[in-house]
């Protein structure tokens, strides 16, 4: 039997929905599993042991507006040898025209699985139209509940949870590289896929400066080299004596991983490397974009709140009052601003409830 | 009729018990059971003493003074006895606050066919009696659905085999956490095989105050 996941989002929809990957495992141990992923997220699967092959495709941006090149890399695809059963576990909106790419790859009366679309993000594109069997779930769940109710919908029975893999060759080169001894540093995100989710540099500021000064305890900052001027900007900001290193474009994601099974705690925006802390066990606090009333939904645009907190029990949320954030949305081009005015206290006692004491 | 299933009270003599005891009598699964009743030196004034709830089927157990609370575990200790004294192939929990549809006990024996435990969802109410939804946080162990991180099924929400139950007795007896349940569905999960589910609600029980909007928050209308 071939099994092909298609799995085509960003870094936390891959990390929170992982766990299809065991519970598919567990129900075919015999199954050869491909991968479908993007290219620049095939590095998170490298030290997967239960997957047998990975497909990389390229960046979604890049066929997207180009038919002819979407026709190719499904040509390329049908080359490949067909599968039995395609799943496709995305709950949210197919941005990515998953729709075709699973259909590409089915053999005929495979079975091809997805989530009833409501809503098309592109004129003319019914996802609905390629899958075999639609799963239906309701909406404004965890998104990490998908994986495990697609899962259950071809029998597995094993939970699926989010899971990040990486080696103890990953552990050595993090630790060597940087020095670093287990639990001994906290460290911080930079940066997110959109910048309104991102914290202002006040924001970092303070927080280095309690986790540096008031905690004492080393800081490890992680991000994309595209982050590199808010690490910077960080580091200038923190108060002489506090220890804060910076490892923004240097470590691969296996790597990412196995530092975040070593640190501490995980301070950051809601972005992939904070699902990743969270899934290696790491406790977290997010630093969210939305307030607590947020309307609880995992499709649409601007999701966000509780649908994507971290999935663990050790994480607390620091987020923007109500109020604040109704006046910060009405500001023209506010999705090009970072966050501001979180309070302190708010993060004072997020940081006390995890630091403290320890 | 020989006894199916021990049911398992740790109490105050809250007057709620009242409503507890009137839902067991109350079920149509055609099985006999046992009610155990369990309290320390602890009483709610006002409420039924053990002598006034001696029945045919139910029966009360007084250990000694403060046995009901062992560190912050209330009841885990009291929970820890009835599950050694127990003589039926089934028990089961049922807090003072719990009450049980008229189709409980049929419901969970029919999940549980063929397991060594089976789990139920629970209705959950406000003090002022308003319904907030059915749990899916706390009576559904791993299921994918859940809203929280954690797995768990509250005491109330299973039911096992007894040799489980009394395998399980040193978790509740020790315990000086508010924890019991996260401890038996932990060994339940890891060494009694599949689980087997109602996947409907079939008990209710309040919650407190000062938790109804976390209540509120992971429950499902229905």
């Amino acid at each position: 039997m071939r099994i092909v996941i298609v799995r085509l989002d960003n870094l936390g929809d891959q990390v929170l929905g992982a766990g299809v990957l065991p519970a598919l495992r567990a129900l075919h141990p015999h199954a050869r599993l491909i991968l479908v992923v993007p290219e620049a997220l095939a590095d998170l699967y490298a030290r997967c042991p239960l997957i047998d092959g990975l497909l990389a495709l390229p960046h979604h941006n890049t066929y997207l507006r180009d038919s002819a090149r979407l026709r190719a890399i499904l040509d390329s695809l049908r080359s490949h040898a067909q599968s039995d059963l395609v799943l496709n576990p995305r709950f949210g909106e197919d941005y990515y025209l998953a729709g075709p790419i699973c259909r590409s790859l089915a053999a005929d009366g495979a079975r091809v699985v997805g989530y009833r679309q409501m809503a098309s993000p592109y004129p003319g594109y019914d996802a609905n139209a390629f899958y075999g069997e639609l799963v239906d779930a309701p909406n404004g769940l965890h998104a990490s509940r998908y994986a495990g109710i697609i899962a259950a919908h071809v029998g597995a029975s094993a939970s699926a949870e989010p899971v990040v893999w990486f080696s103890p060759d990953d552990i050595a080169a993090v630790r060597g590289r940087y020095r670093l001894d287990h639990r001994s540093f906290v460290t911080i995100g930079c940066g997110a896929s959109f910048m309104f989710k991102c914290p202002a540099p006040e924001t970092y500021r303070y927080i280095v400066n309690q986790i540096g000064a008031t905690y004492r305890r080393r800081i490890v900052l992680i991000g994309l080299a595209a982050d590199r001027a808010v690490a910077e900007a960080i580091i200038a900001g923190a108060s002489p004596g506090v220890l804060i290193d910076s490892t923004l474009g240097e470590l691969s994601l296996a790597e990412l991983a196995a530092l975040m099974s070593l640190t501490e705690l995980y301070v950051g925006p809601d972005a992939g490397p904070m699902h990743m802390a969270a899934a290696a066990g790491t406790a977290v606090i997010e630093l969210g974009w939305v307030p607590a009333n947020y309307p609880t939904t995992s499709r649409g645009d601007g999701t966000a709140g509780r649908c994507w907190a971290p999935w663990t029990a050790r994480a607390m949320t620091v987020r923007p009052a109500a109020t604040q954030f109704a006046q910060r949305t009405r500001i023209p081009g506010f999705r090009q601003r970072p966050i501001g005015g979180f309070s302190t206290a708010d993060i004072d006692t997020a940081l006390a409830a995890m630091l403290a004491g320890r | 009729m020989q006894p199916l299933l021990t049911i398992i009270t740790p109490t105050t003599g809250r007057r709620s018990l009242l409503r507890l005891i009137e839902s067991v009598r109350s079920q149509d699964a055609g099985v006999a059971v046992v009610h155990l009743l369990l309290w320390d030196d602890k009483r709610e004034p006002g409420g039924p003493t053990p002598a006034q709830l001696e029945a045919p089927d139910r029966m009360n157990i007084v250990l000694p003074k403060g046995f009901g609370r062992f560190g912050h575990a209330p009841g885990s200790a009291l929970r820890s006895i009835g599950l050694i004294w127990a003589t039926t192939d089934w028990v089961t929990f049922a807090d003072d606050d719990v009450w049980w549809d008229r189709s409980h006990v049929r419901v969970m024996l029919e999940a549980a066919a063929g397991h060594n435990w089976a789990s139920t969802l629970r209705r959950v109410w406000s003090p002022a009696g308003a319904v907030l939804g059915v749990d899916r946080f706390e009576s559904v162990g791993d299921d994918p659905q859940r809203r929280v991180s954690y797995e768990m099924c509250d005491n109330n929400c299973m039911m096992v085999q007894r040799s489980f139950g009394v395998a399980a007795a040193p978790l509740y007896r020790e315990t000086r956490h508010y924890n019991d349940d996260r401890l038996m569905y932990a060994f339940l999960k890891r060494d009694a095989g599949p689980r087997g589910r109602t996947g409907t609600p079939t008990i209710n029980q309040v919650c407190p105050e000062r938790l109804i909007e976390f209540f509120r928050l992971n429950c499902s209308p229905s």
